[in-house]
């Protein structure tokens, strides 16, 4: 995102937030634009027409399997298939306008794209006329997770292009690496609603509020992923703005521009990374470049977030937050309360809570279910990012790190019985805090260096070992 | 509790805006000035300059061309002056900066490597003023920066190359000093240079959000730092082939048929000599660089692939004629290095090459250090 897209989003924000008639329609056709707008350079141009295209045919098509009927009745719901509609037409119409300042990309003919209506229409109907079943919605969820493995293993997706190349008989290409914007937190707000359907928890969501929730425009690039019960309830009603609400907003907004553009990326240059591993020997400037590679990905993270609160909050929407001084936490399982809150709690509440009810069924010991549960949600966190080794070890690095100082506490409760004096407490909470921070900046090896080797040769060169 | 109204708070903010906008096209400040370099961040021993974008990190490194102050306060030319300290600082293009070489590879750190001292006992210390461009109108301008830096002597890189009038440059390294170069232009009368594409700054372009970039860059230099300073790296030295002893047989100089040079009328070599007299009472030593001299194929029509034997041929008379006239010190290297002394370009030199050339050099250096 440029400060172009952000100074538009932020106008547009402050003129959704201040309709009084039509307001969730003018959201869903912005957020529709912007998930055009947003694309990026695709191996095939026409990709950046498509890509947005599939994606709300996916979401509109999981909604048709998880609202309840009185949420699916037609004369609720018409006016957002024509806003969608009209959008994309009028994005797919640009080709004859050519304002290319604003979007420009290889749009299809007109017949493709009514084919391609046709075709969702169709399939929609189908849908319609289906039971929704819990068995149906783990089919799709399923298939939304396949496509998500697949957009997070650069190397399946490279080999797929070689495979199409091969099939029209054309020599591979060099091209940019196809991805699907914003598909890891839309892909996660589908399944939450999936689950939630599946429990019966999912409240009645109409078309546009369920595609409102999924590609609200603040917050589908980079979260925070949202719990769509409670981001219908302001949907609905938008919570009034008071003018220090307004203040409030602002100042999130633009901390968030100078936490990215000027901290973020300035930091980029100097934070670790394959090069200053290979050209740095001494180990002070390698804890240097790592301590700034840690501060530069909190800022780089949380600035998106702290934008997307921001202009939520202009729209009378308030986002969970998703950092909460996560580098100033005395232990790893305050640090994870802390670190993008959202994406934990959302697999606290679909893998590691299932899963440690599941397997306190069995006849297992109490630190052998910590350690699978910590451990399986903490490798998943980290294939999350990307289908790798390197982010599987980052994973493994804090689940095992996490089950440590699970034993570490649960030792020290037994054996320390007195309270400690405030003195005391202070200079555990500072030791804590030193010990977590420089655990997470080394677990940060993994995350940023392409391969484990190269992360292990890093913490040797960090220790002195070169 | 106070109200807050967001429509005045956006009013101040973009009055306030416009005030420090118009305040900073107004009043010029200095930025450039202001470096971490020499304080925080040790030095560089040249110029920061790298080609590539995408080798910026890999080189610790931005060009501030734009800011002539910024680019010097970076480097160790910025510290202030020993009193046992004779000054020289170097003048030229890529080969003179010291392409592919480490900072104690290039002719710079040959010479000083040397310990040279003057007839007083000074030490003689070399610095790297060069910036990584073939065009004398922009050594000039440099020497007119590096002259704020109290130098004892001018050691000055040319090549036929350089004395070309080129647009391009123009707009890339002159526009951000237009008025400089139009008064140099006028108070030495470089009739001959074609100004017609510069581009002086409107006021517009000199306020917060015109020198926008310009700032971001200077910013970047300091950020870089850390890394020269934790590497001691400012190149990215990449691989590249060999040069080879043929040439092509096309006898032209960048287009230009044999008899059209017109070194007289086209050729910048007024601005050697606006370089002298701005220089004053500075010395300033002129050095013809060694080029690539093939073997091979056509090697009877062409020096290298820059230089057609006819055109350098005449720039060479032209050169020493106009040198032993005007009665100036200059150094000829021109054939002075093997072919194997070369590395990517004709003009860039191996390290044995640079050790040899400030060989060469060294008596000059010595004379002008210990004036009679």
């Amino acid at each position: 995102m440029t400060f172009l897209h952000l100074g538009v989003f932020a106008l547009a924000a402050i003129g959704i937030g201040r309709l009084k008639v039509g307001r969730e329609l003018a959201l869903l056709a912005f957020s529709v634009f912007v998930l055009f707008w947003l694309q990026p350079a695709q191996p095939f141009v026409s990709l950046r027409f498509w890509i947005p295209f599939a994606t709300l045919a996916i979401i509109a098509l999981v909604w048709a399997l998880t609202a309840p009927p009185e949420a699916r009745a037609m004369k609720k719901n018409w006016p957002t298939a024509l806003v969608i509609f009209g959008v994309i037409l009028l994005i797919d119409l640009n080709q004859f306008f050519r304002l290319d300042a604003i979007y420009m990309t290889a749009t299809p003919r007109l017949w493709m794209l009514a084919l391609a209506w046709l075709v969702f229409f169709s399939v929609g109907l189908a849908l319609w006329r289906v039971r929704q079943t819990s068995t149906l919605a783990a089919l799709v969820a399923l298939g939304i997770l396949f496509i998500f493995i697949y957009l997070k293993t650069p190397a399946l997706v490279v080999k797929s292009f070689i495979w199409m190349d091969s099939l029209r008989g054309v020599a591979p290409a060099t091209r940019p690496l196809f991805s699907w914007l914003g598909f890891s937190y839309i892909a996660f707000r589908l399944l939450h609603t999936i689950r939630d359907f599946q429990a019966r928890r999912l409240p009645a969501l109409t078309l546009s509020e369920y595609v409102n929730y999924a590609i609200f425009f603040p917050a589908f690039v980079a979260g925070p992923i949202d719990r769509a019960e409670r981001f219908v309830v302001e949907l609905r009603t938008p919570v009034a703005l008071a003018e220090q609400d307004w203040a409030e907003a602002a100042r999130r907004f633009i901390i968030g521009l100078f936490k990215k553009f000027v901290v973020a990326d300035s930091l980029a240059v100097i934070s670790i990374n394959t090069i200053f591993v290979e050209q740095v020997h001494s180990p002070a400037w390698l804890w240097l470049f790592l301590y700034l590679y840690a501060l530069r990905i909190y800022f780089d993270f949380s600035a998106y977030s702290d934008i997307a609160i921001g202009l939520a909050r202009v729209m009378g929407i308030r986002l969970p937050e998703n950092f909460a001084a996560p580098y100033f936490k005395p232990n790893l399982t305050q640090f994870w309360n802390a670190w993008h809150i959202t994406l934990t709690q959302w697999f606290r509440a679909y893998f590691f809570n299932p899963l440690t009810r599941a397997l306190r069924t069995k006849q297992i010991s109490i630190p052998a279910i910590i350690f699978v549960t910590q451990l399986g949600t903490m490798m998943l966190i980290g294939l999350w990012h990307g289908v790798a080794l390197n982010f599987l070890c980052w994973g493994i690095w804090h689940g095992l790190g996490l089950f440590v100082q699970n034993r570490w506490s649960e030792w020290a409760r037994t054996k320390i019985q007195t309270p400690l004096t405030p003195r005391r407490k202070l200079l555990a909470d500072a030791l804590g805090m030193f010990l977590t921070f420089n655990f997470v900046s080394l677990g940060w090896l993994f995350f940023t260096l392409p391969t484990p080797a190269l992360a292990l040769n890093a913490m040797s060169k960090l220790f002195g070992f070169n | 509790m106070k109200t807050v109204r967001p429509q005045w708070v956006v009013i101040k903010a973009v009055v306030l805006y416009a005030l420090v906008n118009l305040a900073f096209a107004y009043f010029n400040p200095p930025v450039g000035k202001f470096s971490l370099y020499n304080w925080l961040i040790p030095g560089r021993a040249r110029v920061p300059y790298e080609r590539e974008v995408e080798y910026y990190e890999a080189s610790h490194t931005i060009p501030v061309y734009e800011d002539l102050d910024a680019m010097y306060q970076s480097t160790l030319l910025a510290q202030p002056k020993q009193p046992d300290e004779f000054r020289v600082f170097l003048l030229g293009d890529s080969s003179a900066w010291g392409f592919q070489l480490h900072p104690e590879e290039t002719l710079v750190g040959q010479l000083n490597a040397l310990n040279l001292k003057t007839c007083a006992g000074k030490r003689i210390v070399v610095y790297n003023a060069a910036f990584p461009l073939p065009y004398v109108m922009k050594d000039l301008i440099l020497l007119d920066k590096a002259r704020e830096y109290q130098p004892d002597l001018f050691l000055w890189t040319v090549t036929l190359d350089g004395f070309r009038n080129r647009t391009i440059f123009t707009n890339y390294f002159l526009d951000p000093y237009a008025e400089r170069v139009q008064a140099l232009a006028e108070e030495y009368q470089l009739t001959n240079l074609d100004l017609q594409k510069l581009e002086t700054p409107t006021f517009w372009d000199q306020t917060l959000i015109g020198q926008r970039g310009r700032l971001k860059k200077i910013f970047l230099l300091q950020v870089h730092g850390l890394g020269w300073a934790a590497t001691g790296l400012d190149y990215d030295y990449r691989s590249y082939p060999p040069l080879s002893p043929d040439v092509t047989a096309d006898d032209t100089f960048f287009e230009t048929p044999p008899g059209k040079l017109g070194l007289e009328d086209h050729m910048l070599f007024n601005v050697l000599e606006a370089g002298y007299q701005l220089a004053a009472p500075t010395p300033v030593l002129v050095i013809n660089e060694p080029i690539f001299v093939a073997s091979g194929k056509n090697s009877e029509i062409r020096y290298n692939e820059f230089y057609p034997r006819w055109a350098y041929d005449e720039y060479l008379t032209y050169l020493q004629n106009w040198m032993r006239v005007n009665q100036h010190d200059y150094v000829d290297a021109w054939n002075l290095l093997p072919p194997a002394e070369f590395t990517d370009t004709p003009f860039h030199r191996t390290p044995a090459g640079e050790r040899k050339f400030a060989e060469l050099l060294l008596p000059q250096i010595q004379k002008l250090a210990c004036p009679k």
